[in-house]
This record gives C-alpha cells, sequence and structure tokens, in this order.
C-alpha cells in the first residue's frame, strides 16, 4: 500500500503507517524523489509517530531520502520518533546522520522555518 | 497458552507480520513497551535477511524459562545458501548484497542471548533470547 | 508443596498416626485453648490481633479447621498447606510481624499440653505420639507462614526497588522546552536503562528541545557509564532535542581522553550553569525566528544576548 504523500505549497509531508513494508518504503523513497523536483520542494517532512519500530531498513530509506531531497534543493526531517523506538534504534546502532529530526510537526514545521531564514542571510 | 507461533517467511509483508507476532508476544509475556520493541526490531532485522538472502525461511515464536525467569526465544530457520563466514558476517558494516547490512550485529545488540548456525548451501538457523528483567 | 510434604514427612505412615493422636485431642480442646492462651497474652496489645486470628475464631478459622481435619484424616495436605499460606499472606500484608506469630504458636504449643497429658496421660506411647504430632503439627504451620511472610517481603522489596529507581531519576523543567536531569549516584546498566526511558519519556511529554544532563554527582566514568550517557543523548536526539552534557570535572575528562571516548558530537560544558546558559540560547534562536520571521541572531525575544547572555533592554 503506498504511502500519501501530502503537498502544502512547497513542502511535502508523508505519514508513514505501521504497516508498511519494505517494498512500501522503496516506493515512498522513489515518489519523494520524483515529488520534490516535480514541485521545487524546499522541505520534506516524514511523520514517523504510528511506527512502532525503525530498523536497519528503515532507517537507510529516511537517510536516502535525505540526501537525494538535499540534492535537489530541499531539507528533510523526520518527526515524531517515540521514546521506546529511538532506545532500539540506539541499540541496534543506526543513526540518522542525514536528515534533522523533530519532535511533533510542529517541531518539524520551525526547524524548517529555521534553516531556511538561517540560509536566506 | 505457551503453544509456538510460526510464521511462514517468504515476502516483504511477512516480516511485518513476524514482528508484530514477536511484539504481541512479549506484550503477553509482560516485557515494557521499550523490550516490545527491541524484540520486534530484532525479528524484523532477521526476517528480512531470509527474505533478501534465502527467499523464505520459518520463524518460531516460544516462551522459554530459566532458573525462575521468563523470557521469548526466536528460532528463524531457514534452507538458504548459508553465511560462508559467521564471524565476518557478526561485524558491524559488512554486507554482501545490494547496500544492506546483514543485520546480524544489530539484532544481537538488541537481544541477550543469540546463536548463529549456518552452513554454507546448507541453510541458516538463528536462535536469539530476550528475558524478562527483573523490577523494571 | 511437595517440598513442605517431604520435608515434614507427611507421606510416612508413622507421622500420619501422631497427627491423628494429637488432631483428635487439639480439635476437641481448641476452644478452651486459645481461650487460655487468650488469658496469657492479654498483657501484650501487639498480639491481639493474632490472638484473634488464631484457629478457632470466625470463618477463616474454620474453614482452616477443616481443611486441617481432612488432611489429618484424609492425607489430602495441599488444600490444608496452600490455606495456610494464603492467610499467612494475609497477615503479611495487613503488617503483623512474623516474631508475633512464632509468639502465639509457641504459647499454644504450651497451652496444649496439659489437655494431652489429662487425654494420654496413661499411655506413654500414646503420649510420645501426641507430642511428636504436635511439633509436626505446629512446625508445619509456622513454615507455611513464614514462607508467605518471605514472598510478601520480596514482592515489597521489588516494588520499592522499582518505586525508589523512579524517584532517583527525575526529570525537571527549567523552563518551557528545556529539561535538566541531574544524574547522581552509580550508572549501571539497569539504572541507564531507565535513566533514559525516563529522559526520552520527559521529552515527549514536556516537549522538549534541549536536554541538559548533568554528571556531577556521578562518583566514576568510565567507558561504560560514558558509553551509556552518550547512548542516552543519541537517543534524545533521534526526538529532535539538543543534548547538553555538564558536570564534567577535570578528572573525568582527562579519563574520558585517556581512554579514547568517542562523545559522537555531544555538546559538553564543564559546569551546570554554563550548561543551561547554553540551553538557554538554544532555544532562544528558535524563539526569535519564530515569533518574529528572520531576525538578527544576537538577540531572542526576552532581549538576552546569545553571544554574552547580558540582558539588554
Amino acid at each position: 500500500m503506498p504511502v500519501p504523500i501530502l503537498h502544502q505549497g512547497r513542502l511535502l509531508i508523508a505519514s508513514v503507517p505501521p504497516t508498511a513494508t519494505d517494498r512500501d518504503l522503496r516506493e515512498l523513497q522513489d515518489d519523494l524523489a520524483e515529488q520534490v523536483g516535480r514541485i521545487g520542494a524546499r522541505g520534506v517532512i516524514i511523520d514517523v509517530s504510528v511506527l512502532d519500530i525503525l530498523d536497519s531498513f528503515a532507517t537507510r530509506v529516511l537517510e536516502t531520502v535525505g540526501q537525494v531531497s538535499h540534492l535537489r534543493g530541499a531539507t528533510t526531517v523526520i518527526v515524531g520518533i517515540q521514546p521506546d523506538v529511538a532506545l532500539a534504534m540506539v541499540q541496534l546502532g543506526v543513526t540518522l546522520d542525514a536528515v534533522a529530526t523533530a519532535l511533533d510537526l510542529e517541531g518539524g514545521l520551525a526547524l524548517l522555518h529555521e534553516q531556511r531564514s538561517a540560509a536566506s542571510r | 497458552m505457551d503453544a509456538d507461533t510460526r510464521v511462514r517467511v517468504a515476502e516483504d509483508v511477512d516480516v511485518v507480520v513476524a514482528r508484530q507476532a514477536g511484539r504481541e508476544l512479549a506484550q503477553r509475556l509482560g516485557m515494557s513497551a521499550s523490550l516490545q520493541t527491541m524484540v520486534a526490531t530484532a525479528i524484523s532485522e532477521v526476517a528480512r535477511n531470509m527474505v533478501v538472502y534465502a527467499g523464505c525461511g520459518e520463524i518460531v515464536l516460544s516462551v522459554v524459562s530459566d532458573d525462575g525467569r521468563r523470557g521469548i526465544e526466536i528460532t528463524a530457520r531457514d534452507d538458504g545458501p548459508g553465511i560462508a563466514d559467521v564471524d565476518l558476517a557478526m561485524r558491524d558494516g559488512y554486507s554482501t548484497g545490494n547496500s544492506l547490512g546483514l543485520g546480524l550485529p544489530g539484532a544481537r545488540r538488541l537481544m541477550d542471548d543469540f546463536l548463529v548456525e549456518s552452513v554454507p548451501q546448507g541453510g541458516t538457523t538463528i536462535t536469539m533470547r530476550k528475558w524478562l528483567a527483573e523490577w523494571t | 508443596m511437595t517440598d513442605t510434604k517431604a520435608n515434614h514427612r507427611l507421606d510416612a505412615q508413622d507421622v500420619r498416626r501422631d497427627l491423628a493422636t494429637y488432631w483428635a485431642v487439639h480439635d476437641r480442646v481448641n476452644d478452651a485453648v486459645r481461650d487460655s492462651v487468650r488469658a496469657e497474652l492479654r498483657g501484650d496489645p501487639a498480639l491481639r490481633p493474632i490472638v484473634d486470628a488464631a484457629p478457632g475464631d470466625g470463618q477463616a478459622s474454620e474453614r482452616l479447621r477443616a481443611l486441617a481435619a481432612r488432611a489429618v484424616e484424609d492425607g489430602d495436605w495441599d488444600p490444608y498447606l496452600r490455606e495456610l499460606r494464603s492467610q499467612g499472606a494475609t497477615y503479611a500484608r495487613m503488617g503483623l510481624a512474623f516474631a508475633d506469630w512464632f509468639r502465639v504458636t509457641t504459647a499454644y504449643r504450651r497451652h496444649v499440653v496439659p489437655h494431652l497429658i489429662e487425654a494420654y496421660g496413661h499411655d506413654r506411647e500414646q503420649l510420645a505420639a501426641a507430642m511428636r504430632g504436635k511439633g509436626t503439627f505446629f512446625d508445619l504451620a509456622l513454615q507455611a507462614i513464614g514462607d508467605s511472610y518471605l514472598a510478601v517481603r520480596e514482592d515489597t522489596i521489588g516494588k520499592q526497588s522499582a518505586a525508589l529507581a523512579e524517584l532517583s531519576t527525575p526529570v525537571l523543567q527549567i523552563r518551557p522546552g528545556l529539561l535538566l536531569m541531574p544524574i547522581v549516584g552509580v550508572v549501571d546498566t539497569g539504572r541507564s536503562r531507565h535513566l533514559t526511558e525516563a529522559l526520552l519519556h520527559a521529552i515527549r511529554d514536556r516537549r522538549a528541545r534541549v536536554v541538559v544532563m548533568d554528571i556531577t554527582g556521578v562518583p566514576e566514568v568510565d567507558s561504560e557509564v560514558a558509553n551509556r550517557i552518550v547512548q542516552a543523548a543519541e537517543a534524545a536526539r533521534l526526538m529532535g532535542v539538543v543534548p547538553i552534557l555538564t558536570g564534567i570535572s577535570a578528572g573525568v575528562a582527562q579519563t574520558l581522553v585517556a581512554l579514547g571516548v568517542d562523545l559522537k558530537g555531544l555538546r559538553t560544558i564543564g559546569d551546570l550553569q554554563s550548561g543551561i546558559r547554553e540551553g538557554d540560547r538554544v532555544l532562544g534562536v528558535r524563539v526569535v525566528w519564530d515569533r518574529h520571521g528572520p531576525m538578527e541572531e544576537t538577540a531572542d525575544a526576552d532581549g538576552v544576548d546569545a553571544f554574552t547572555g547580558m540582558v539588554e533592554r
């Protein structure tokens, strides 16, 4: 089942459901790459607040989205990593270096604005 | 009540099924949310390996006890090509295939007991256990 | 329960015969014995609840008496032992001291003897059997009650440990968005897991953006401890928080360098005060841009200079 992507001006928002399979994540990665280019997005927010785990594959997808979006001029923020998911990720040994993180959607938006303001000076 | 749960893993969606089954069993055992997530994550890693490298296999989830404490045991068995060098595979950053590390070292870090038995062309069996912590 | 039966040899014929000999008298004189025990222990108020609870009173003791009869007569010990344990657990939770139980049963043992002599005095063998049976009967009761006291005690300790662990990992909110977690004492594996969970839940519940972790109160920081702290900080970062580590003494700093510990870019600041100021600075930067759009980065909404920390008005 494809992960739905919302447009809001130059912002793309995707909310990943807990039932997403590896294939769904790969498709999300491709869809986002395509849409970032098509609408000239400046920001991408991926909401993982209802994901009960983030394993090595999912983390790799998020990192890739971050890197690809960056190359096409957009900043990516992952929002909503839950406490035990964060704990398991650290134990697993995965890191999110290529993307920013925020507590929730509001935090993600604030971060995007902040980055844009910094860039415009 | 404590009959084993068996999940046949052959495609993507089975990885999700297997880890959700693991979470449910961990929850029934009384594990905290963070332990449940660790168990589910470790299952996700080994189940994915099975799909990617062996095509298909089976994951068996069971409740085990030892010396008064209870835990969950996960046995992931496949008849795939096996791991030629287990030691190498258990080292972080090792990868043969398309971009994914084997995830085994990560799964080991998440679990308390971890055993890999593999014979080239003879399949792989991964046995891992997570114990219920006391007083936490 | 099998152990108890084996320990007291309840399946042996001679033991059962002794018990039956004792029980025949016990059952008959129970009320009288209870009254004389009461009379003796009347002076001690602490023992009142136990004496009142002693066999012979009310539903609980009637149930016990019936089960004891079945045990002695039919050899069906499990229900009786189970009931003893269950009642023992109740008294333990009520707060009655085990030592007081011991005093009451000791008194009971003494007060039943004249009745045994009256019944069997003419027959030394029967009297000896009854005395042995008495010993077995009360030993059983004390063991069962002792076991349940132990079980309740262990359960309480477990709950207290959990509560203590929670108390010892407070996460304080200094101001909206800024949390402080003073880490005090030894940081072992169990505690560090607990610490990290408390921190991450607080981050989510209070919507923190900066977390100051202060280790002034941690006596020993070796590479294990350092790694656990770094892991907690990494997890906090995944939730979008800027972690700041404070309270690193000169000694600890040297140890960390010598051990080659990788702090993974964790911001570290010597003292707590400076750490909080740094946290304010991080927060301040964001507040400016949220409310006023792009602005000079040296000032925040409260008029505090982001570099010098001085208030400008």
